[in-house]
């Protein structure tokens, strides 16, 4: 996205990134944390917990993700097609065991 | 974003840490107050400094119960421990709680002074106090925090070589930026691990995918599957409650030393009693209350219960971590000092902000953005320290017998909080202004022990002679607080001389942006 | 023992500073050979080892290591700010730690 040694940023830009990070990085991680804990083989509460510490460490991920990446078309697919992907593996699963 | 991945770290890491800095310190601060809350409010309620340890009295605290509230859902008694020597019990009656305070050994009843003490921190810092939406501001907060710790290191461009390194005689801009590099990386441990385990503690809150996948969207259910505690439901035949001390003796056989901390009661006098005895989490890291859970009526052991679980033994000890409820003085002390460290990161990171784009723009013009951003510094910064101390301040001089005397400390701490905001829009110096409410905050605090004698019998030279160390810790902590504080307000005064560097390298300065 | 603990800690991390050129040349005012500096740098992290030894043995395996990493930050700091103002006092506290503590264990 760009050439030159001192960008100007377009607040728009700017804003853009800053919601990909908040909404498409949160959705990302939720979509992700569930995924994890209906797939470890754990008990329930010890599963939730588990997945529940890696979250932390996602959000984080994908909030640098977000301002790192490239272009904005890439800072947006790169939250939430993995987000996708993790929702249509948990759904399913997450009906299974009634949540 | 920009064109690298460093450069787009450290736009992140300066707006970022600009616009939740102020926030960051309030809660980083507040935390650090929070290390010692249990310390303060002893202080702040002088009525229960003669108060001796002792074996508790826990059949007299059962009877207090029985005449306050023979008819109440659930009863309470905390027991007394090294931070906290007072006897409390609570009852639960017509969805509203109440406490009493009872002296350990006579179970006589003690009325200290009405005071938040140092829950009034320890609210502050977890919720702003604003209940539910100030734990979701806050968690946001700590979310920019983790990312600003991640960021701050990859754009630390000789973090090893630099590890030791401070030029007080550098430039304004260097000393500044190597003062917020020391306090953040030689802490850095600490800093990323406060802020993790700070978000686990509230994770239904902030990440509920756990509870709503198996839970159904249910805290409380979560909550209870978690902790597995017995419940059953009252069965409202009368049925007198077994001795209570007698459980708690027994509660001990089943666990490897300690003492306890809670007895509850559920459903007292009733056929269905259930009577908990929890054990105090002092002595290990994992947070964890080993519990026993006995039958009110008969005595018979419902329920004897430890955390055991993998991953609930690891969420226990960041709960651990965290809470710092273990009984560990020199570790607790570390984590205060470590607490400032964080503190000072972020407001030398403010500070780096303003000073870095005067040097470069305008080193005596008045640009408005500029200023805002100086004037909401001082105004966090200073202005909160000047209302620490008016706090304290205030829980010595408003009279005791005051209707919502805790209230109006509180309104005492924000009125003073609100008169340093604004102190920041009548001068146009800003070094003046900082002078003035860092003297101003010095002075409070140096003469806080003086009006400690003044007011109190529990003074520095009483509790130094009789070895009451909580008391007169917080008096030498005032003291020293006052000097350094002092201090730093002289020298924001004199003209700093600008020497060449000592170390003789020039260095990439980080944040081009 | 605490104290052993903390003099170690200092002393160590001291020693790991003056391991470093830009540090040497600050506190005794001249270069110093690689190896030399090898040297003082391996009896930094040694004082390091031991400071987590002594930690683990007085407050056991879950809270010998938070203690520690406590320790490090706060020994780092005051060393960290006592050295551009005041680098030989730094040394010589490193020093006079690693005399005196011993001693304190002893009497």
């Amino acid at each position: 996205m760009g050439k030159g040694t001192q960008k100007q940023l377009a607040p728009g830009h700017v804003a853009t990134r800053v919601v990909a990070a908040a909404c498409g990085g949160y959705a990302l991680t939720y979509a992700a944390t569930a995924c994890l804990m209906l797939l470890l083989p754990l008990p329930v509460s010890e599963a939730a917990l588990t997945a529940t510490m890696f979250s932390f460490l996602i959000y984080t991920g994908a909030i640098i993700w977000a301002f790192a990446a490239p272009s904005l078309k890439k800072s947006w697919l790169g939250l939430l097609v993995p987000a996708m992907i993790c929702a249509a593996v948990a759904l399913p699963l997450a009906r299974a065991v009634g949540g | 974003m920009k064109d690298s991945f460093k450069q787009s770290m450290d736009w992140l890491h300066t707006w970022g840490g600009l616009l939740f800095g102020w926030l960051l310190f309030v809660i980083f601060f507040t935390g650090t107050l929070t290390v010692f809350d249990k310390e303060i409010t002893y202080w702040m309620q002088p009525e229960l400094h003669h108060l001796t340890p002792g074996l508790p009295d826990i059949e007299s605290a059962a009877q207090e119960l029985a005449r306050a509230a023979p008819h109440a859902e659930r009863w309470w008694v905390e027991l007394p421990h090294a931070r906290e020597p007072v006897l409390k019990i609570y009852w639960e009656q017509a969805g509203a709680t109440e406490t009493r305070l009872l002296e350990p050994v006579s179970a006589a009843r003690v009325q200290p002074r009405a005071t938040q003490g140092g829950d009034f921190f320890y609210r502050f810092h977890y919720q702003l106090h604003l209940d539910r939406p100030g734990i979701w501001i806050v968690g946001a907060a700590a979310m920019v925090m983790l990312v600003a710790l991640v960021s701050g290191v990859v754009i630390h461009r000789r973090i090893f070589t630099d590890f030791f390194t401070f030029r007080p005689t550098a430039s304004s801009h260097r000393a500044w930026l190597d003062i917020h590099n020391i306090t953040g990386v030689l802490a850095l441990p600490f800093h990323l691990m406060i802020t993790f385990t700070g978000l686990m503690i509230f994770w239904p809150i902030y990440m509920p995918a756990g509870v709503d996948v198996f839970y159904k969207g249910n805290e409380a259910s979560a909550y209870a599957q978690l902790e597995q505690k017995f419940e059953r439901l009252p069965a409202n035949v009368p049925a007198p409650l077994m001795p209570l001390v007698d459980l708690e003796r027994r509660a001990h056989s089943y666990w490897r030393g300690g003492t306890t901390q809670w007895i509850e009661v559920k459903h007292p006098g009733d056929r269905e009693a259930l009577v908990e005895i929890t054990r105090l989490p002092d002595d290990k890291l994992a947070l964890v209350s080993d519990r026993v859970t006995f039958d009110g009526a008969t005595g018979e052991v419902l329920q004897v219960w430890k955390g055991e679980r993998p991953a609930f033994l690891t969420y226990s000890v960041m709960m651990g971590l965290h809470y710092l409820w273990f009984d560990k003085s020199i570790i607790r002390w570390l984590y205060f000092l470590m607490g400032l460290s964080a503190t000072a990161m972020i407001a030398t990171g403010l500070r780096l902000w303003t000073v870095k784009r005067r040097e470069r723009h305008s080193p005596d013009g008045f640009l408005f953005g500029y200023r805002l951003v100086e004037s909401l510094t001082v105004a966090v910064v200073a202005g909160l320290l000047v209302a620490v101390a008016v706090y304290f301040w205030a829980n010595r001089l408003l009279p005791i017998e005051l209707a919502n005397r805790a209230l109006w400390e509180m309104i005492c701490f924000f009125l003073a909080w609100g008169g340093c905001a604004l102190h920041t829009m009548l001068l146009k110096n800003m070094a003046s202004i900082w002078r003035q409410q860092l003297s101003g905050s010095a002075a409070l605090f140096l003469l806080l022990p003086v009006l400690n004698m003044v007011t109190t019998h529990t003074h520095l030279i009483t509790t130094l002679q009789k070895g009451m160390w909580i008391l007169a810790s917080f008096d030498l902590v005032c003291f020293a607080a006052g000097i350094l504080l002092g201090w730093t307000a002289w020298r924001i005064g004199r003209p700093v001389e600008v020497k060449a560097e000592p170390l003789g390298e020039a260095t990439f300065e980080a944040g081009q942006t | 023992m605490h104290w052993m603990e903390t003099a170690l800690c200092y002393s160590g991390l001291f020693a790991l500073c003056a391991g470093m050129p830009k540090h040497y040349k600050q506190i005794w005012g001249r270069s110093s050979s690689k190896r030399h500096q090898l040297l003082i740098r391996t009896l930094g992290w040694s004082a390091l080892f031991l400071a987590f030894a002594v930690s683990v043995l007085v407050n056991g395996w879950s809270f010998g290591p938070v203690e520690w990493v406590g320790m490090l930050a706060m020994t780092g700091l005051a060393l960290t700010i006592l050295l551009p103002y005041t680098p030989r006092l730094a040394a010589w506290l490193a020093l006079a730690a690693l005399v005196i503590a011993p001693l304190w264990l002893l009497l």
